[in-house]
């Protein structure tokens, strides 16, 4: 692609996705839209505003209003010009142009983007399936935008810019990744190596799976657990605000409840999995969680969360509505687990709407739920040899930090510093370069991330009621009072996830750590008993 | 500025940042919206009572006793019912023991209804998505009893993880 007369961006560099097969050139006349980012007009005072406001007790400190903000520090009116005068010279018709956001979005046909931003984009194959449009190397602009623009999104669209859920052939090529050492299991196998009691199926229990998309196919489910050996468990749809059980292809939301449906199926053959399928608004989730806490019909003794965003993302009202029925599920003895994100410490993922910094995942950060994050494991001659926090760079890693909405809950106070409720509780294996083997739309796949973690602990909880008696309902404040001594937690100490780092007894990546199911049974058996079940 | 005789709902000031406003939302399209109901007794004690159990001596509750315990008063579902068919709205569904009562109207007379005005917008990523511009207002008869209301705003909430 000829780049005559133009400059490359910084940072826009594109690399090939591995495994992904060349279907040719992107039509030429093919519209399409990109967000074109502009510089800031004024950098340094920002960054200095921000460290004088950091450092001023709350109520003393004076906010910019979005409207002063846009007038100080969003873009120059004569950069957006700039760039609306270079899309015209170039056929590129301008959408949208926002100082406050320093956005303008140009909508036009792929042969004028090739020219305008020195790119050649082709249509691949993705190996997860489905298609994309990507390009390699840089975007260019011409030099006296070179200052201007700092980013140019939507000319590449492949999925793995997306999505939290980490399938193995998601990997961004960056040759150490691709030539890493990799190996995957089947959840029944990541069992064995945790120790899971091995005389239980979940028989009795009922573990409830929330979904915000994306279907089953129960032939699917059939081939997957016969292949596995295992009884095929027993899976019933629940509708939520209009929401469908609705498969499509492997690139889609399948992976996601492929994963989560055998993962805890594989585990606890013998629990009943009760699916609540909603659509993905806070509406949708909001009223999927209360349905299954309130569920008198199949009473769900452990729900699983695999879907999250950042706090900051989520109203105040979601938030309480979320965790008030996380408290009634503590309250009726209901276990839930939620994914803790896969982003690392930032639970945003990167590209447009990121904001910097540590951010926690919620649901993961509710005090009435186990937040779950990931590690790496290592396993030669059927035992794990080596585990370290899940941070697989340009790959995932997991999230985990310290919550901005919730302070410490009681039972988190002799361990997490700092005033605020601590993320994860609990981890297992999650990297997709040690990731499950799953069975999604008629192809086997290997998927990881910390959305696997969360129905795997479900599963776990399914046994473990089981072989209680009892529901273990609102886990939290037992986990935490386990002594050490009890090796019901393998503490992982090797890691970080860009923000936070691994440490002896509990840190936010691995929160206390990832099970030996046996010894966690037997812990929690030596804990007085009292009769219930749960409603 | 609050309308009168109404008070916003707390915590239901729009999540920011949002984008860019691209248009108005089609007065007749229909909603389905979500009111969630304060519980019939305060979930204070409840924490207190969950944090304070010994390990493993957590008492349980069945979903039939905290429905009757925390779930919704019947008068206050009463009142929210009463209040959505006094400006054309419909119950579709009403939960004691989940604290909801399901609406369902126009955009318009949803707007109406909640003191709010709905737009559509776009995200920083082109998306394009539902959002009310401001809190939810109720009359000052419903103020405690309605704890939010969920629909307006239709944007993903959630990533897979």
């Amino acid at each position: 692609m000829a780049h005559a007369n133009l400059v490359p961006v910084p940072g826009t560099e594109k690399h090939p996705v591995a495994l992904a097969e060349s279907l040719g050139d992107v039509h030429p006349e093919e519209r399409i839209e990109v967000t074109v980012r502009v510089r800031a007009r004024v950098d340094t005072q920002l960054a200095a505003r921000v460290s004088d406001l950091a450092s001023q007790p709350v109520h003393a400190r004076e906010h910019l209003s979005r409207e002063a903000f846009a007038a100080q520090f969003g873009a120059d009116p004569a950069d957006l010009a700039r760039v609306a005068a270079f899309a015209q010279q170039h056929g590129l018709a301008v959408v949208d142009s926002s100082s406050a956001r320093r956005s303008v979005v140009l909508s036009g046909p792929v042969a004028a983007m090739r020219t305008a931003f020195g790119v050649d984009l082709k249509l691949f194959a993705h190996p997860g399936g489905g298609t994309f449009r990507g390009r390699e190397g840089a975007v260019y602009v011409p030099p006296e935008l070179a200052d201007v623009v700092v980013g140019v999104f939507g000319l590449d669209d492949r999925p793995a810019a997306g999505p939290h859920m980490r399938r193995l052939a998601d990997l961004d090529g960056i040759q150490s990744l691709v030539a890493a050492p990799r190996a995957s299991f089947t959840p029944s196998q990541i069992g064995a190596l945790y120790g899971f009691p091995t005389n239980a199926t979940g028989q009795g229990e009922c573990v409830a799976i929330i979904e915000l998309g994306g279907g089953f196919r129960t032939s699917d489910l059939r081939t997957y657990f016969q292949q596995l050996g295992v009884r095929m468990p027993k899976v019933v749809t629940i509708s939520v605000d209009h929401g469908r059980n609705q498969p499509t292809n492997p690139s889609s939301a399948d992976g996601e409840v492929m994963l989560d449906i055998e993962v805890v199926g594989a585990v606890a053959p013998g629990a009943t999995l009760a699916v609540y399928f909603a659509p993905n608004t806070d509406q949708g989730f909001i009223d999927a969680i209360s349905m299954a806490v309130h569920d008198t019909t199949n009473r769900p003794s452990v729900i699983s969360i695999s879907w999250g965003s950042p706090e900051v993302v989520w109203t105040q009202a979601s938030v309480m509505a979320m965790d008030q029925a996380f408290q009634a599920a503590a309250a009726m003895g209901v276990t839930v687990y939620c994914a803790a994100g896969d982003n690392g410490a930032n639970d945003f993922p990167p590209g447009p709407g990121a904001q910097p910094g540590n951010h926690a995942d919620f649901p993961a950060s509710s005090p009435h739920v186990l937040g779950c994050g990931g590690t790496n494991i290592t396993v030669a001659n059927n035992a794990i040899t080596r585990e370290v926090v899940w941070n697989d760079p340009g790959g995932g890693a997991t999230g985990g930090g310290l919550s901005a909405l919730f302070p410490v809950p009681a039972w988190q106070q002799s361990v997490v510093q700092g005033g605020k409720r601590g993320v994860p509780d609990v981890a297992g294996d999650a990297s997709p370069l040690s990731g499950y083997v799953v069975r999604v739309d008629g192809q086997q796949s290997v998927i990881g991330g910390t959305s696997a973690v969360a129905p795997l602990w479900a599963g776990l909880t399914a046994l473990l009621n089981q072989q209680l008696g009892k529901p273990l309902g609102f886990a939290a404040p037992a986990f935490y009072a386990l002594p050490p001594a009890s090796g019901a937690f393998v503490d992982i100490t090797e890691g970080n996830n860009n923000g936070f780092n691994a440490a002896v007894g509990w840190d936010a990546c691995t929160g206390l750590g990832r099970p030996d199911g046996a010894r966690l049974l037997a812990a929690l058996s030596g804990t007085p008993s009292h009769a219930a079940s749960a409603g | 500025m609050t309308p009168e005789g109404r008070v916003a709902v707390p915590g239901t000031e729009p999540a920011a940042p949002r984008g860019d406003a691209i248009g108005a939302v089609e007065p007749g399209i229909r909603l389905d919206v979500t009111v969630l109901v304060r519980p019939r007794q305060s979930l204070r004690e409840l924490d207190a009572q969950l944090n304070a159990a010994r390990p493993g001596e957590q008492p349980i509750m069945s979903r039939e006793a905290f429905a009757a315990t925390y779930g919704a008063d019947p008068d206050d579902l009463a009142r929210v019912e009463a209040f959505a068919h006094g400006h054309g709205l419909s119950v579709v569904e009403s939960s004691q023991a989940r604290r909801s009562v399901v609406l369902r109207g126009t955009a318009a007379a949803l707007s109406a209804a909640f003191g709010l005005t709905l737009r559509r917008y776009r995200d920083a990523r082109g998306a394009t998505f539902r959002a009310a511009t401001g809190p939810i207002y109720v009359p000052t008869e419903l103020a405690g009893v309605v704890q939010g209301v969920f629909g307006f705003d239709d944007r993903p909430a959630a990533r897979r993880r």
